[in-house]
C-alpha cells in the first residue's frame, strides 16, 4: 500500500488548520491561535500548566484535570512550543517567564516540552537529524538524532533548575506517547520517542526540583491518537489527565 | 533497545527463517518481506518489495533459502539506508569556501526544495527557529563562526537570523541569550580545568569527593547537584559539541 504523501508545506498548513474556533479569540501569537485559551488568573494560581499542543490544541487534558480538582489552574500551554526556541510561539521557557511576570507565585508546574524540537524538523525539514527510524534501520536510532536529543536534555535540565530558582517546588513532567502514521507524517518515530522520553525523564530526575516524570507510552494506544498521528483524542486526553492527576493531587 | 518497529522486523526475520519456502510470500507492502533465488537476485526499486524469483534452484535446502532471504533483506536495507544518507548529505553539505551569506542562501534553497517549506517565507513561523538551528549546526558554519572575534561573531549571528526572517526584537533577544551561553561555557570550561587539577592532585576518596562538591557549588551554585548526577552517569555537558548560536 502506498503511503499518503503530504508535502512539508501541506503538513504545516494542516497543523495550522487544526484550530479550535474559540481559541482564535484568545491571543495574538500564531501558536495561541491554535491553542485553548490561556488562563492567567485561576481558582488555584499556585499551579501553572506549560507546554505544547498535546495540552493546548484541544485543552481537553486540562479540562479533565479541572473537573477532578473542582477548580481551575493557570494555563499558558501553546501549540507549536519548543523548549527554548520558537520565533512567534512562546517557547516553554517563554511561557514560564510570562506566567512568572503575571504572578510570581507558581509553586507547582505541570508541563511537557521537547516534542516539537524533534517533530518540527522531522516532518517539515526533511528529517535532517535522521530521527525517523525506517524499517531498514531495524530499530536503531541514529547517532545524529541521539546527539541532537542530548542537547534537548541540557535545555530541559537547565529549564527545570531555573524554575526551582524562581520558587517552583514541584514539577509534573508529561512525556510523549508513540505517534502514528497520519496526516502530519509523524510515523517511524518510536525509537526517537523512546530515547526522548528517556532523556526527559533523566532531566527530571537530575534537576534540583521535586520532579515526577509521567510516561504515557504504556496507556496511550493508536486509538487514542487523532488521524493527524500526533494529537490525543478525547479518550487519549482523558487517559493522560488521569496519569497527571495521580501525580498532581498529592502535591496540592 | 529495539523499538516496536525494530522488534517487529526481528520477529519477521525470525519467522522468515523458520518458514522460508513453506508459505506464499508477500508481494507489495512497504517493506521487502520476500524470498529471492540465489541465481536470480530479485531487483526492486528502493522502498519497493522485491519480487520472488521463479524457478528455484534444485537441491537448495530451506536453510539456504532462509539465508538468502536474510542476505537479501540486509542488502536492500543497506541500499535504502545509503540512499537516505546520500539525500541527507546533499541537503546538508555546504561549501566551506563560501561566505556565510552564500552558504545560508544555498542551504535554504535546498531545504525549501526538500522540505517544501521556505523558512524565509513570512508565514513560516513554525519552522524558522528549527531551520536556523539546523543551519547553525552545520560544521562549515560553526568553523567560520568559531574563527571570528566575538564582536564579529555576534554581528554574523545577527545577520544569519535577520536573513532567516527574525524580527529585530527577536534578534536582540537571541543576542542576549548568546552572551549568557558564552558565559556558561566559559564558566563550564573553567570548572572542567579546575576539576582536572583536583583529580591530578588528589587520590580517589572522601577528600576528593568533598573538594568536588565544593568546586561544583562554587561554579554552579544551586545547579551543582545536577552537574554531579550527570558526572555520575558519565555525561559531561561542557565536553559536548558547542554549537555557537544554539547551545
Amino acid at each position: 500500500m502506498k503511503k499518503l504523501q503530504v508535502s512539508g508545506r501541506a503538513r504545516l498548513l494542516l497543523l495550522s488548520l487544526a484550530v479550535s474556533a474559540p481559541a482564535v479569540l484568545a491571543g495574538c501569537g500564531l501558536g495561541q491561535l491554535m491553542s485553548a485559551p490561556w488562563i492567567p488568573d485561576a481558582d488555584n494560581d499556585n499551579v501553572v500548566f506549560l507546554g505544547d499542543s498535546i495540552f493546548a490544541l484541544s485543552g481537553d487534558i486540562q479540562k479533565a484535570i479541572h473537573i477532578e480538582a473542582g477548580g481551575t489552574f493557570r494555563n499558558y500551554t501553546t501549540s507549536g512550543a519548543e523548549l527554548e526556541g520558537g520565533v512567534i510561539t512562546p517557547s516553554i521557557r517563554g511561557q514560564f517567564e510570562l506566567a512568572e511576570s503575571a504572578n510570581p507565585n507558581s509553586r507547582i508546574v505541570v508541563m511537557d516540552g521537547g516534542g516539537n524540537d524533534i517533530l518540527i524538523p522531522t516532518i517539515a525539514l526533511a528529517d535532517p537529524y535522521d530521527c525517523k527510524t525506517q524499517w531498514y534501520e531495524f530499530g536503531r536510532l541514529s547517532q545524529s538524532c541521539r546527539d541532537y536529543i542530548d542537547d534537548i536534555y541540557v535545555d530541559g535540565a537547565d529549564l527545570l533548575n531555573d524554575m526551582a530558582a524562581s520558587g517552583v517546588t514541584d514539577i509534573v513532567y508529561l512525556g510523549y506517547y508513540y505517534t502514528k502514521a497520519g496526516l502530519l507524517g509523524a510515523d517511524d518515530l518510536d525509537e526517537a520517542v523512546d530515547y526522548g522520553d528517556q532523556i526527559l525523564a533523566t532531566a527530571c530526575s537530575n534537576s534540583v526540583v521535586d520532579c515526577s516524570f509521567v510516561d504515557p507510552r504504556p496507556v496511550v494506544t493508536n486509538a487514542d491518537v487523532k488521524s493527524d498521528g500526533v494529537h490525543p483524542t478525547t479518550s487519549g486526553s482523558n487517559k493522560i489527565a488521569g496519569l497527571i492527576w495521580a501525580e498532581l493531587e498529592p502535591r496540592l | 533497545m529495539l523499538g516496536r518497529r525494530g522488534r517487529m522486523w526481528v520477529l519477521l526475520a525470525s519467522g522468515a527463517l523458520l518458514v522460508a519456502g513453506a508459505i506464499p510470500l508477500f508481494r507489495g507492502g512497504v517493506a521487502p518481506v520476500a524470498a529471492v533465488g540465489a541465481s536470480q537476485p530479485a531487483s526492486a526499486a528502493p522502498g519497493e518489495a522485491p519480487r520472488r524469483s521463479r524457478g528455484e534452484a534444485p537441491g537448495r535446502t530451506e536453510k539456504d533459502q532462509a539465508g538468502e532471504l536474510v542476505a537479501h533483506l540486509a542488502r536492500t536495507a543497506a541500499a535504502l539506508e545509503h540512499e537516505e544518507e546520500t539525500k541527507r548529505r546533499e541537503l546538508l553539505d555546504v561549501d566551506p569556501t563560501l561566505p556565510l551569506e552564500a552558504q545560508q542562501s544555498a542551504f535554504l534553497d535546498r531545504l525549501s526544495a526538500a522540505g517544501g517549506v521556505d523558512p524565509r517565507a513570512p508565514d513560516a513561523h513554525l519552522v524558522r527557529s528549527q531551520a536556523t538551528e539546523l543551519f547553525l549546526r552545520l560544521e562549515p558554519v560553526q568553523a567560520r563562526l568559531a574563527a571570528m572575534p566575538v564582536d564579529e561573531r555576534r554581528a554574523a549571528l545577527a545577520g544569519i537570523r535577520r536573513r532567516m526572517g527574525y524580527s529585530e526584537e527577536m534578534i536582540a533577544r537571541k543576542a542576549a541569550e548568546d552572551v549568557y551561553r558564552d558565559a556558561r561555557w566559559e564558566n563550564g570550561h573553567a570548572y572542567m580545568k579546575a576539576r582536572a587539577e583536583l583529580f591530578s592532585r588528589l587520590e580517589q576518596g572522601e577528600a576528593l569527593e568533598a573538594e568536588l562538591r565544593s568546586l561544583r557549588e562554587r561554579y554552579f551554585g544551586h545547579e551543582a547537584p545536577t552537574i554531579a548526577r550527570e558526572e555520575d552517569a558519565g555525561f559531561f555537558r561542557f565536553q559536548r559539541r558547542r554549537v555557537l548560536g544554539r547551545n
